[in-house]
């Protein structure tokens, strides 16, 4: 059997810099030909805009603007200079632990959310806590790196490792507004 | 989503938001395409407000496309198509001898690369006509699509409406470039 073949041009995509078969046309115009109503229709005109996807990010608002990150870090700064008062025991505050702690209260707070109560933990981590609405919500950031959550609300009871479940967290955190 | 009449039609999926015109009837002239794309702006602004309104991160705009279909009559009931070559002359069948009879049907596709104002490749306006059947009583119809895509020309509404209005020109300039003379009198010179 002789096959021939033809090789489309090297340069036909390269011509231009915008490939359009990047993105696959699947809105299609079927929904608009076959409508349940009748006539078919004769004729159409559409426009598309097309835009990227996966997860859009949420806008958050400045930090300084939000309820929560101003008091917060002013506890947090109390109990790191004041490391002469956290000798009764347990291991001195560290700083990465609260480094860590803000970076993810500023994923997944609201502005509009509380200040929460901020408390040294025993290890040398920093802990902040809410008790409002009927819902317990407590963050602790271990010197080691770690952040788990707890949760408890009327039907539900969770801990769990709070930068794997990012999208969780932010939701519980919604409840203590 | 339709509106009363019928015929408009919005399509919004996760990655994209189609706005629509479609004929109904004969009684419907084909609009403006600056009415068309006033609507379209419109839907794509409260669209943008509802993503600003939630606290989402504004819609980064990839791709934009404007597309023409008309449903061309080619045939009585029961008939085969006829010539595609009387509305796209290009296309003709020359007989250069007599073993082959006429086309049963015949299928056209063709793109072009759409060139800028800077002389950049930009876009490119696809051409297809295909045989098919009216849904009504199954007489023999070419579907004609002209669809200019390609990459917004700017950032933000203004990027993606350069985009559909060089599109618009490329599909109207394209239209009558490629059909007949007997197609732009039947359509009014429209597409």
């Amino acid at each position: 059997m002789t096959t021939i073949g033809i090789k489309p041009s090297p340069t036909s995509r390269a011509r231009t810099p915008y490939d359009d078969s990047t993105f696959p046309n699947n809105l299609t115009l079927d929904s608009v030909f076959s409508s349940e109503t009748w006539p078919q229709p004769t004729g159409t005109i559409t426009l598309h805009v097309v835009w990227e996807t996966g997860k859009a990010p949420v806008r958050r608002p400045p930090l300084a603007t939000t309820n929560w990150f101003i008091p917060t870090l002013q506890c947090m700064a109390s109990i790191l200079l004041t490391r002469e008062t956290w000798t009764t025991g347990g291991a001195q505050p560290d700083s990465s632990a609260a480094a860590e702690m803000l970076n993810l209260l500023s994923r997944v707070l609201d502005g509009r959310t509380p200040p929460p109560d901020v408390v040294p933990t025993w290890e040398g981590g920093i802990q902040v806590e809410w008790h409002r609405n009927g819902v317990d919500l407590e963050i602790e950031s271990t010197p080691s790196g770690d952040v788990e959550f707890y949760f408890k609300g009327p039907d539900v009871e969770r801990e769990e490792r709070a930068w794997d479940n990012l999208e969780e967290l932010a939701v519980h955190a919604l409840t203590v507004i | 989503m339709l509106n009363e009449s019928e015929t408009e039609v919005l399509q919004i999926q996760e990655d994209r938001l189609g706005y629509s015109w479609r004929k109904l009837s004969n009684d419907h002239e084909y609009p403006r395409y600056t009415s068309i794309r006033e609507s379209f702006i419109r839907e794509l602004t409260d669209f943008e407000g509802f993503f600003s309104s939630e606290n989402l991160a504004p819609l980064n705009a990839v791709q934009c496309e404007v597309t023409y279909v008309n449903l061309i009559p080619a045939g009585q009931v029961g008939e085969h198509h006829s010539d595609l070559g009387k509305i796209l002359p290009s296309v003709e069948f020359r007989r250069t001898e007599t073993f082959l009879p006429d086309p049963e049907q015949t299928t056209y596709a063709s793109q072009f690369v759409i060139i800028g104002d800077s002389g950049e490749p930009i876009a490119r306006l696809y051409v297809i006509a295909e045989p098919s059947f009216a849904a009504s009583d199954m007489s023999p119809i070419y579907i004609l699509k002209l669809t200019a895509r390609g990459a917004p020309q700017g950032s933000g509404m203004a990027g993606v409406i350069k985009t559909l209005d060089l599109g618009h020109e490329w599909i109207v300039r394209g239209f009558a470039t490629l059909t007949s003379s007997e197609m732009h009198q039947a359509w009014g010179r429209t597409a």
